[in-house]
Formats: structure tokens, sequence, C-alpha cells
């Protein structure tokens, strides 16, 4: 494929989400909506800390630490994929939009990539805003948190691929159902809530769950995103980590292109890109 | 108008609407019996991921209580913010609104009738939520109090659901835009609600700005109950703050409403779509 027509498209694609998702407004109220509900989200969770820390007496900076950075990066990650999975959902049933996007378009999966980098870059904007408000909240000394950049510019682009690709994978499934499509989507992003080390470490897990957890690269984007933020964060081996993730992605990767083409096509022939339930 | 044709009317044009609207609510809310299964495993996912981080900080147990609560209560919340507010955007986008005005039926009725559907359904869901926390995380509550916890249970919904009418409004003038101001009010509304904490640990002036907001003293108020075994002599204040919001709440929220159905009659909005 000609790589510059493709990154036309893109460029179309991207400008097309951000008109239709900042539409509503003018662009600094548009920001500032894409700012408050994160930052909610995460007084919410850094609240709990808060509590316990008044409950106990007892302050945990590495506690704090943890849990501010696993919602921050949690919601990099979720808006993304949310933002892409609810795209056919959206478009087919809301707007009936899917259809002839799908004409000026023809390659559904990397159209949906498209539309989940806008995601993907307004999470990373609100995430910013989440970690910076986050450390402060909860007594975090900035000072002493040492990023790797290199580290952390890799890590964000494989955040994007893991998780666009999965989905790529839930967004393939979706097509199949309207009453299912959002529903699968809340449950995909629940799941990598609760098994993606976000509020507690997979260890604390119990045994018969640990190997779901495993399933994801989650934990390991997790960690290591800890670890760049804060080299003297304790991953134990982060090169081995950072294999096990690379591993993790490029599996991520090939399924999501072979179970997409299989959902595609099927899609295509049983004519429900252009099906609507009014769900 | 006689006293016996005001009956009639409210009987008939009125009552009868909104009972005709909750039941299509309840019908379509439990049809297929996997989305039942769902809505009760989506909260319970994150009511899991909450309890398992209190217990991993340490947490006292009776945390676990306070994160079932919280996570039933919320989802009237969600039903407010969702399912009466934005369902009437939805009905505009396909065209049911129209049919709707133009009905005899007033439309707080079947605002009404929307409401009572979605507690049905909702408290459904909350009852098999609380059961299967009670029985996988092993939380207890003092049943001797669950008289007085439904008591502010319902004047809690009774408020709630006044300000969905004032939300219903916004979305049938504002399209989009309500859906954004919806999602805008769904996370500070759960933090200043303490969904997952008691407010009492909030500073002084969050507590004031929380108790204006029904849901976080009705949460508090079944969360004494039902945890601190804490009866009528100390939660009176409760009772009286929620009868207050509900006799507030509810007229405001229908003047609101009836205001914003006016302006958009004027400014010709009630039937655009795609704003």
């Amino acid at each position: 494929m000609d790589i510059g027509k493709w990154l036309t498209r893109f460029k179309a694609v991207v400008w097309l989400t951000w008109k239709e998702q900042s539409g509503w407004t003018k662009p600094p109220y548009y920001f500032g909506y894409i700012i408050i509900t994160p930052f909610f989200q995460l007084i919410l969770y850094a609240y709990m800390y808060i509590v316990i820390a008044f409950y106990s007496g007892l302050v945990d900076i590495e506690m704090a630490y943890y849990l501010v950075t696993g919602v921050s990066l949690y919601n990099f990650i979720g808006a993304g994929l949310y933002g892409l999975i609810w795209t056919v959902h959206s478009e087919r049933e809301h707007f009936r939009t899917l259809k002839y996007t799908y004409m000026a378009f023809p390659n559904l999966q990397l159209y949906l990539l498209s539309r989940g980098f806008f995601h993907y870059i307004t999470g990373a904007l609100s995430t910013l805003v989440m970690l910076l408000t986050g450390l402060i909240l909860t007594g975090v000394p900035l000072g002493t948190l040492s990023v790797k950049p290199m580290l952390l510019i890799i890590l964000i682009i494989l955040g994007f691929l893991w998780s666009s690709q999965l989905g790529i994978m839930v967004a393939g499934s979706s097509i199949f159902s309207s009453e299912y499509g959002p529903l699968i989507s809340e449950a995909v992003g629940g799941i990598l809530f609760l098994l993606g080390a976000v509020l507690y470490p997979i260890e604390s897990l119990p045994d018969y769950i640990r190997p779901f957890a495993d399933v994801f690269p989650m934990r390991e984007w997790m960690e290591l995103m800890r670890y760049a933020l804060n080299s003297s964060y304790n991953v134990g081996d982060p090169n081995q980590l950072l294999f096990q993730l690379v591993v993790k992605t490029i599996i991520y990767v090939v399924a999501a292109i072979i179970f997409f083409r299989f959902t595609e096509n099927l899609a295509r022939k049983k004519g429900l890109l252009e099906a609507t339930l009014h769900h | 108008m006689s006293m016996s044709s005001r009956l009639s009317w409210f009987i008939n044009r009125f009552l009868r609407p909104a009972f005709g609207r909750a039941y299509v609510r309840i019908k379509g809310g439990n049809r297929e019996p996997s989305w039942i299964l769902w809505e009760i495993l989506l909260p319970l996912i994150m009511i899991t991921s909450v309890i398992w981080a209190y217990e991993n900080m340490g947490a006292p147990e009776f945390f676990k209580g306070f994160v079932i609560i919280g996570g039933a209560m919320m989802s009237y919340w969600y039903n407010v913010l969702w399912g009466m507010g934005r369902t009437l955007y939805w009905e505009k986008e396909t065209g049911n609104l129209e049919v709707f005005l133009l009905s005899d039926a007033p439309l707080p009725s079947l605002l009404l009738g929307m409401a009572l559907g979605g507690m049905f359904n909702t408290t459904l869901r909350s009852i098999a939520v609380i059961i299967l926390g009670v029985v996988v995380f092993k939380a207890e509550f003092n049943v001797d109090y669950l008289p007085l916890a439904i008591l502010i249970f319902i004047l809690t919904l009774v408020a709630l659901y006044g300000v969905g009418l004032a939300l219903s409004g916004l979305h049938i003038v504002y399209g989009r835009m309500g859906v954004r101001i919806n999602e805008l009010l769904d996370e500070p509304i759960m933090f200043l609600s303490g969904q997952y904490y008691p407010i009492s640990t909030f500073p002084m002036a969050l507590q004031y700005i929380a108790g204006l907001i029904p849901l976080a003293i009705g949460l508090d108020g079944v969360r004494r109950a039902l945890l601190f075994s804490e009866g009528i002599d100390v939660l009176w204040l409760h009772l009286l703050i929620l009868f207050i919001l509900m006799i507030v709440f509810y007229p405001l929220g229908l003047r609101i409403l009836n205001k914003i159905v006016e302006r958009g009659r004027k400014d010709g909005r009630l039937i655009l779509r795609w704003i």
C-alpha cells in the first residue's frame, strides 16, 4: 500500500474525529471537558489512599505512587481503547455513517486505528494532568522522580500498539452485535482495570486469577511505565519485562490482523456493515 | 375543573401513560436475560477492583460493605443520568420524541414512567450486586436497620429523580452538548457522593457541597444504618435533609423542564436532530 496515500487518509480521519468529538463546543471548553472527567476519576481513587492514611495515620508514599500512576496510566489505555471500539457502534447504530466512511476509506482496520489515534492523544493529555495533580495531591515529592525519556517514548508507542490491536479485535467482534458491542468494550476496559496492575500488584490477586492477568500485556506495560517515570521503582529485571511486553505486543498485532481480516470479510458477506438494529 | 375530573385526568392522562412507559422500559430492559447478567457483572468488576485495592492497603473490613453499597446505589445515579436524561436525546434522534410531544400524555408523566421502569430494573440488578458482594466478599450488614435504610433510600430516589427531570430537559434542547454535560457529571458526583469512602472524611467545605447531592446524603445514611447500626435518633438529620431536597428538587426539576421545553418550542429545537 502507498504509505503517502495512507498517511493522507490517516490525517483526514484524525481531523474528522477531532471535528466530530469537539464540534459541540469551542476548543478551550473541549479541552476542559477532556480533563475534568479523568481528573475526578483520579481523585476518586486517590482519595481511597487518603482515607486509609486518615484511618491508619500512616503515610505510604510508595502506595500513593502506585495508585496515582496506575489510575492515570490506565486512562491513556482506556481512553484510546474505548474510543476505538465505540466507533463501530456509534457510526453504525447512532449516526449510520459507517457504510459511507467504509466506501471512502475501504480498510476498516486502518480506519478504526486512525479514529482511535485521536482518543489516544486526548487520553495522553489528560493522563499528564492526572499524573501531575495526583502526585501532588497524595504528597509524592516530584523532585525525587527520575524519568527515563527514551524508555517512556518506547513504552508509549508499545502501549498504543498493543491496546489499539486489542481494541481492533474487540471492535471486530462487536460488528456482529449491536446490543453487546458497548457491553463488550466496557467489559474489556473493566477486566484490564481489574487484572492490569492498576490499583494493586498482580501478586496480591488470588492464585486462580493470576494466569488470566498474564494474557494481557497490561501488567508489564504498567510496571515498566512506573519504572520509566521513576527509576527507583522496583520492577525486578526491566529488560526481562520489556522483552515480555514486546513479545506480547507482536502477538497482539499479528492476532488482530488475522482476526479482523476474518471478521471484516464475514461482516461484508452478511451485510453487517450497513445493518442497523436501532439500538 | 371539578375534583372528580381532576382525578380522572390524573389517572387517565398522567398515571396511565407513566405506567405504559414504565412497562416498555421494564419489558425492554429484561427481555434478554444475558443483558441482566452483563449489567450485574460489569459493576461487580469495578467493585471487586476497589475491594482488592482496599485489602492491599490494609483497610478495615467494613470498607467492603462501603464499596458494595456505594456500587449498588451509584447505579441509580447512572440510571438518572443515562436512562432518563439521555433517553430523551435518543428518542429525539430516532423520531419518537415528536410522537411523545404530539400525544396527549404530558412529558413529566412519560419521564415518571421512565424513572419507575428504570428504578425497577436498577433495583433488580442492585439487589443481585449486593447479594453477590455479600456471598463473595463476606461483607456484613445489620439487617435490623433495614427498614430505616429503605426509608432513607426511597427519599434519596425521589430527590434524585427530581434532578433527572431537569437533566432530561437539557438533553432535549442541547443534544450532544447534553450528553457531554452528563459525562461531566458522572465522576464528580461519584467522588462527592463518597462512592468508595465516608464523606465525613472530606474537608468541611466539601461536606457542605456534598450535602446538596441527594445521593451523598442517602449513601451516607444507608451505610450508617446497615454498617454502623445507627438508628433514627442519629440519622434524623439525614432524613430531614433528604426530605428538604426532595421537596425542593422535584418542583424545581419540573419547572426547569417546562422552561426548557417551552424555550425549545420557540427556538424550534425540540425535533432538531444531529446537533
